[in-house]
C-alpha cells in the first residue's frame, strides 16, 4: 500500500512517462528505486518503537458468596477483591467482589 | 531534470565510486548518527514519561492538602533515593544485612509517603509507595539511557550507542509498563503479580485469619480433613508482606507436623509461552532479593519438609500493570491445582503450608 502511494507520488511531477527518451527512463528508474528503498530504511528501522494501541476495560466480577449469581460490573475506583458490595438479588445472600481484571482488544496496525 | 550534455555512462560511474568512498570511509559514521537521533528520540519520551509520572502521583497526593507544586519539589527530591548493597566480599550472614538495608529502606519510603501525604490511610499509602517506587524506577530508566547516551557521544563510542539502541524497544516497553502501573497503582487495581494472593485468597476465603508478621496474614483453614495455613500479603493495600519470616516462623512452631509446602508466585515467561500458563516444579517460588527465599528454604531444609512450586507465567509488563483476564481466570484453575496436590500428596490429619507470593494491591482478605 505504501509502495503504491510512493509510486504514486512520484509520477506527479512526470506526468509525460512515454515522452521520456531511454536515458531519461533509466535515470528516472534509478531515482525512484533509491528513493524507495531510503524510504524503506527509514519506515524499517523505526519499526521497533511503534507501539500497537489497545483498547482497555477494567471489569469487576461480582459473585453471591451463597448461591451461584454472578455478574459482571465495570470497575469502580475504591473496590478490591473480597469486598461485599451488595446483597444478592436471588437469595439475600452477600455478593462479594470474585476478580477485577483487564479486557483488551488489540487494535490491528 | 534529465537534460545531461556529458556522458551519462561517465556521471554514473562518477555517481558509484563517490557513493563508495562515502561509505567507505563515512558509512559507519553516518549509521552511529542515525542510531543517536533515534536514542534521543526516545529519551525524550523517556523524560516526558518520566516526568508525567511524578505528575500524576502529585495530582493522587494533592487531595491531601498539599500543593501540587510544593509536592512536586518533595517528589522530585525523594525520587533519587538509593540502597547501597551489602559487602559481599565476607558472604558471611549477608542476607541478613541485607534484610536491615530492605527493611531500613521500606520504613524510609513509608516516612516519604507520610510527610507527601500524611493524613492518607493505611491502604492508600502502601498504594502511593508502590507508585512512588515505579516513580522512580522510570526516573532511574531515563537517568540510565541519558547517561550512556552522552557518554557515548563524548567519546564517539560505536559499541556505548549500539548497545543503547538495540536495547531500547525492550527498555521502552519495561518504562511504558512502569508508566501503565501508575494508573493500577493509584486506583488500587489488582496487578499481575498479584496472582499469588488471589490464588490464597480463593483458597481460604471465609476462614479466620491474623496478621502473623507486618503486613502479612494466614488463615487457618480446612481442606478434606486436613489443616491449612494459608499465608499471603495483607490487603488490598500494595504490599508483599513478609513470606518468609510467616513460613519461619509457622515451621519453627509446628516443627515437623507441617507435611508439606505449596507455594505459589507469578512468573516471567519466555518469549513464545502463553500468558498465564500453569507450571508446576519444586523450590521456593518468590522473586525477592534473597532474605524470604533463604528463610523458606533454611526453614523447610531443617525438618525435611518436601516443597511444591507452581507458577503462572506472564511478561514483565503484565506483571506489573493491571491483572489481565487470562491471568484471573487461572485463579480457579491454580486453586483446583493446589487442592490435587494436597489430595494426592498428603494424608488426612496433615498440616499443608499454602504461600501466595505477590503484590495483593486490589485483594482483601
Amino acid at each position: 500500500m505504501l509502495i503504491l502511494i510512493f509510486i504514486l507520488l512520484l509520477l506527479i511531477p512526470f506526468p509525460k512517462l512515454g515522452n521520456l527518451e531511454t536515458g531519461q527512463l533509466q535515470s528516472f528508474l534509478l531515482l525512484s528505486i533509491m528513493l524507495l528503498f531510503s524510504f524503506l530504511f527509514v519506515y524499517q528501522t523505526m519499526n521497533p518503537f511503534r507501539r500497537n494501541k489497545e483498547k482497555e476495560k477494567t471489569v469487576s466480577t461480582l459473585k453471591c458468596v451463597n448461591c451461584k449469581y454472578t455478574e459482571q460490573t465495570e470497575f469502580v475506583e475504591g473496590q478490591y477483591i473480597g469486598e461485599i458490595v451488595k446483597k444478592c438479588p436471588k437469595c439475600g445472600g452477600d455478593v462479594m467482589v470474585q476478580l477485577i481484571y483487564v479486557e483488551t482488544g488489540e487494535k490491528k496496525r | 531534470m534529465f537534460q545531461l550534455n556529458m556522458d551519462q555512462n561517465f556521471i554514473y560511474t562518477m555517481i558509484f565510486i563517490i557513493f563508495m568512498i562515502i561509505m567507505t570511509f563515512y558509512g559507519q559514521k553516518i549509521q552511529l548518527l542515525i542510531w543517536i537521533g533515534e536514542i534521543e528520540k526516545q529519551l525524550r519520551k523517556l523524560q516526558k514519561l518520566s516526568e508525567e509520572s511524578k505528575e500524576k502521583l502529585a495530582e493522587a497526593l494533592s487531595k491531601y492538602g498539599r500543593t501540587k507544586k510544593d509536592l512536586l519539589k518533595d517528589i522530585e527530591k525523594f525520587t533519587k533515593f538509593f540502597i547501597i548493597s551489602p559487602v559481599d566480599l565476607d558472604p558471611a550472614g549477608v542476607l541478613k544485612r541485607l534484610e536491615h538495608l530492605l527493611d531500613v529502606s521500606k520504613t524510609k519510603m513509608e516516612e516519604y509517603v507520610h510527610i507527601l501525604a500524611p493524613k492518607a490511610d493505611e491502604v492508600h499509602s502502601d498504594n502511593y509507595e508502590n507508585m512512588f517506587e515505579a516513580c522512580a524506577a522510570l526516573d532511574y530508566i531515563y537517568r540510565i539511557v541519558r547517561h550512556y547516551l552522552i557518554l557515548g557521544k563524548k567519546t564517539q563510542s560505536t559499541i556505548v550507542i549500539m548497545q543503547i539502541h538495540m536495547q531500547l524497544p525492550q527498555i521502552m516497553e519495561i518504562a511504558n509498563s512502569y508508566f501503565k502501573a501508575l494508573d493500577s497503582f493509584s486506583k488500587g487495581l489488582p496487578i499481575g503479580d498479584g496472582i499469588g494472593p488471589l490464588v490464597a485468597f480463593h483458597l481460604a476465603r471465609g476462614y479466620p485469619y491474623r496478621e502473623i508478621v507486618e503486613d502479612t496474614v494466614v488463615y487457618d483453614a480446612a481442606f478434606k480433613d486436613r489443616k491449612l495455613f494459608v499465608i499471603k500479603a495483607k490487603g488490598p493495600g500494595g504490599n508483599v508482606g513478609k513470606p518468609g519470616e510467616a513460613v519461619k516462623k509457622l515451621i519453627n512452631e509446628f516443627k515437623k507436623k507441617i507435611s508439606r509446602v505449596v507455594i505459589i508466585d507469578a512468573a516471567a515467561k519466555l518469549e513464545g509461552e502463553t500468558t498465564g500458563e500453569i507450571a508446576e516444579g519444586v523450590g521456593a517460588a518468590i522473586g525477592d532479593p534473597g532474605p524470604e527465599k533463604y528463610k523458606i528454604e533454611e526453614s523447610i531444609r531443617k525438618y525435611n519438609i518436601p516443597i511444591d512450586a507452581l507458577i503462572i507465567k506472564q511478561s514483565l509488563p503484565d506483571a506489573i500493570t493491571t491483572m489481565k483476564k487470562e491471568i484471573a481466570e487461572t485463579a480457579k484453575k491454580v486453586v483446583d491445582k493446589v487442592k490435587d496436590i494436597i489430595l494426592s500428596r498428603t494424608k488426612e490429619g496433615n498440616i499443608v503450608l499454602v504461600i501466595g507470593v505477590g503484590n495483593t494491591i486490589g485483594i482483601g482478605q
